[in-house]
C-alpha cells in the first residue's frame, strides 16, 4: 500500500497548562449533548450548547487577548483544533460586540425586518425586562448591561 | 422555489392586497406600527382561500395580531378583517343585522364548494369594477344601533392570551412568560366559532347584546314636576357648551347651560318641561359628542334622595360584565352613587340649584391614544419626572407612573386579577437617554497651594 500522509496532532508549549480545563469544558459539552428533552420546550434544548460554546470560546479569548498567559501559536492551535470558535472571536473584538452570545442573534436574515435579536438590545431600552432570547437563551448581551 | 414559478395574478382566484381592512380596536394606539406582509401566506378561515397576512404589534401590551380572514369574505360583510366586528359600529355581525335589518345571509352560501365559487365570483365581481353591490353604506344609522355602538377603541382584547400552563399551575417560565398570568374567564361567552361569527347565527355574545338593547329603556321623567334641568355626565375637557347647545336645542329652548368641569358634568335647563322629556327620551342612552359617550340624567333639587332606578343599575351591572360595552362614565357613576350627599356639596359653589353630582370620574384622559404624551409629543415637565425617576430601578416605577395623568390608567393600573403590577412604559417614539453613570465621589485631594 502507498505511504499514507497522516496528521499527528503535535502540541505547542504551554498545551499542559490549558488543557485539564478545555478536557473540563469539552466534557460539559457532551452531556449537554446527551442531556433528554424533556420538560424543556424545543429551542429551549439548544441553549445549553450554545451557551457552553461560548464559555469555551470565552475562556480562550481571555487567556490570549484579556489575560496574555498563552503564546500565539497556542492560540491558533486550539482555534485550528476547534475548541473556540474563531468567527465569535473575531466579534468579540468589535466595539460594541464585547459580551455577543452568539452569531445567531446578529444575523438579520433571521429576523423580521432585518434587525437583530431581543437579547441585543440593552435593558434600559427595553419594554419586557426579563428575556430569554429564542436562538440562545441570552438575557442581554448589549455590552452596556 | 415553488411561489417563484406563479404567475402575477393568480389565476386561481388568491386574493392579493396592499394592505388590511381593520378596525382601529385591532390597529392599536401606536402610531409608529411595523406591519409585515406575506402573500399567500395563509388560508381564510371562512372561505378558505389563500389570502395576503398581515402581521403587526397593536402597541406595547399587545400580543401579535394577523389578519384571519380574506377582504373578499370581510367586504362582503363589511367588518374587521381580524376581530370580524362591524367597521362602523364595532358590532358582531348578528347585532348590526338584526338592528339595522340587513338580511344578506341567505345570497352567501356557507357549504363547501358554494361558498369557493361564491367568494372567487364575487372577486371577480369586485376587481372588474363592476356591480359592487355593498349595502353597508347607504343603510342609514338607526336609534338601536347608535346606542348600541362602540365609541372609543377597546385595546383589552389586544393582550396575549392566557398561559395555559399557568392554569395548571405549571409554569416554569416565570417572568419571561410571555402569556397572561390570570385564570382564565370561563362561561357560556367563551364558547365562539368563527364561522358562526361571520355569518351571524348563534352568535353568545350578539344574544347577550340583544338582550341588554332589549332591556334598556328611557330614563323616566322625575315625579317633582318642576324640574326642567338635564344632568350630563362624563364630560371632557374638549366638550364645549357650544357643543352641548348643538346637542340639545333641537328639542326645545334651553335656558342655561351649566358646566362643572370639576365634577365633569353639566346641567342643562329647559324652559318647558315638555322639552326636557323630549330631550330625556330622544338622547338617553345615544348622547355621543366627540367619540365619549355621556351619561343622561335627570336633575335633581339639593335635596338628595337615595338613589333611584334600582333596576336601572341592576342592567347595567349585568351590562358591564361584557367585554366593557359600557363606557366609563357610566361604571364610575354607578360606583360613585352611594357617596353621602354631604362631601360633594362642600365642593360646589352655594347657587347651584342642582344636585345630582356624583364624585368625579376616575379616569381624565380615557386611552393613551387621547394623551397627547403617549402620542411621541414632548411635555416637558412628565418628561423630565419620567426621565428621572426611570435609573431609580423598578421600585420607583410605581411611582413613576403614579404621577402621569390618568390617561395611563390602562397600563399602570393592576388589572383586577392580575398576579403583578403593568409596568411604566414610556412614551411612544421617543426614548430619553439614560442620565450617564454617576461617577463615585472622589474625595477632594488637597492640593497644597
Amino acid at each position: 500500500m502507498p505511504k499514507v500522509k497522516t496528521n499527528r496532532v503535535k502540541y505547542p508549549e504551554g498545551w499542559e497548562l490549558i488543557e485539564p480545563t478545555l478536557q473540563e469544558l469539552e466534557s460539559k459539552m457532551r452531556e449537554a449533548q446527551m442531556d433528554s428533552h424533556d420538560g424543556k420546550r424545543k429551542c429551549e434544548t439548544l441553549w445549553p450548547i450554545f451557551k457552553i460554546a461560548h464559555q469555551k470560546s470565552r475562556y480562550i479569548y481571555d487567556l490570549y487577548y484579556r489575560r496574555n498567559e498563552i503564546s500565539k501559536e497556542l492560540y491558533e492551535f486550539c482555534l485550528d483544533q476547534g475548541y473556540a470558535d474563531r468567527n465569535l472571536i473575531a466579534k468579540w473584538k468589535k466595539p460594541g460586540y464585547e459580551r455577543l452570545c452568539c452569531l445567531r442573534c446578529i444575523q438579520p436574515r433571521d429576523h423580521n425586518f432585518g434587525t437583530t435579536c431581543v437579547c441585543r438590545v440593552p435593558k434600559h431600552l427595553r419594554e419586557e425586562k426579563v428575556v430569554e432570547c429564542v436562538h440562545c437563551g441570552c438575557r442581554g448581551c448589549a455590552s452596556g448591561d | 422555489m415553488a411561489h417563484r414559478l406563479l404567475r402575477d395574478v393568480e389565476a386561481d382566484g388568491w386574493e392579493r392586497s396592499d394592505f388590511p381592512i381593520i378596525c382601529e380596536s385591532c390597529l392599536g394606539d401606536n402610531p409608529y406600527v411595523r406591519m409585515s406582509k406575506a402573500d399567500y401566506d395563509k388560508e381564510c378561515k371562512i372561505c378558505t382561500r389563500p389570502f395576503t397576512v398581515f402581521r403587526w404589534r397593536p402597541g406595547r401590551d399587545a400580543r401579535y395580531k394577523k389578519s384571519e380572514i380574506c377582504q373578499t369574505c370581510s367586504k362582503l360583510k363589511n367588518v374587521c378583517q381580524v376581530c370580524l366586528l362591524d367597521l362602523e359600529y364595532g358590532l358582531p355581525v348578528q347585532v348590526r343585522d338584526t338592528a339595522l335589518s340587513i338580511n344578506t345571509n341567505d345570497a352567501i352560501p356557507k357549504s363547501d364548494v358554494n361558498k369557493e365559487y361564491f367568494a372567487e365570483e364575487h372577486d371577480r365581481r369586485a376587481r372588474a369594477g363592476l356591480d359592487y353591490e355593498s349595502s353597508y353604506g347607504k343603510v342609514r344609522a338607526n336609534d338601536t344601533i347608535l346606542k348600541l355602538q362602540r365609541t372609543m377603541p377597546y385595546y383589552k382584547r389586544n393582550r396575549a392570551h392566557v398561559c395555559s400552563f399557568y392554569i395548571r399551575g405549571e409554569c416554569t417560565r416565570g417572568a419571561e412568560c410571555p402569556y397572561r398570568h390570570e385564570m382564565p374567564v370561563t362561561g357560556e361567552l367563551s364558547q365562539q366559532n368563527i364561522k358562526d361569527r361571520y355569518y351571524g347565527l348563534n352568535d353568545p355574545v350578539a344574544m347577550k347584546l340583544l338582550n341588554k338593547a332589549g332591556e334598556m329603556q328611557t330614563i323616566e321623567p322625575p315625579e317633582d314636576e318642576s324640574i326642567k334641568t338635564l344632568y350630563v355626565g362624563g364630560l371632557d375637557a374638549r366638550i364645549t357648551e357650544q357643543d352641548l347647545r348643538d346637542n340639545f336645542y333641537a328639542h326645545g329652548e334651553i335656558e342655561s347651560i351649566r358646566m362643572v368641569l370639576q365634577r365633569a358634568c353639566a346641567f342643562v335647563t329647559y324652559t318647558t318641561r315638555e322639552a326636557a322629556e323630549k330631550a330625556a327620551g330622544d338622547l338617553s342612552n345615544k348622547l355621543v359628542i366627540k367619540g365619549l359617550r355621556l351619561k343622561l340624567m335627570w336633575g335633581r333639587p339639593q335635596q338628595p334622595k337615595p338613589e333611584t332606578d334600582g333596576t336601572e343599575l341592576a342592567k347595567q351591572q349585568a351590562a358591564v360584565a361584557h367585554s366593557g360595552m359600557l363606557p366609563r362614565a357610566v361604571i364610575s357613576q354607578q360606583q360613585g352613587q352611594p357617596l353621602p350627599p354631604g362631601t360633594s356639596q362642600d365642593q360646589i359653589p352655594p347657587p347651584m340649584p342642582y344636585f345630582n353630582i356624583p364624585p368625579q370620574p376616575q379616569a381624565r384622559t380615557v386611552y393613551p391614544s387621547m394623551d397627547p404624551q403617549r402620542m411621541g409629543a414632548l411635555v416637558s415637565s412628565q418628561d423630565g419626572s419620567g426621565s428621572s425617576n426611570r435609573p431609580a430601578g423598578p421600585g420607583e416605577d410605581k411611582t413613576g407612573s403614579g404621577k402621569l395623568p390618568q390617561g395611563h390608567q390602562s397600563y399602570a393600573t393592576p388589572p383586577p386579577s392580575g398576579q403583578y403590577q403593568q409596568p411604566y412604559y414610556p412614551p411612544y417614539g421617543y426614548m430619553p437617554p439614560p442620565p450617564p453613570p454617576q461617577y463615585q465621589h472622589h474625595p477632594p485631594a488637597q492640593y497644597p497651594h
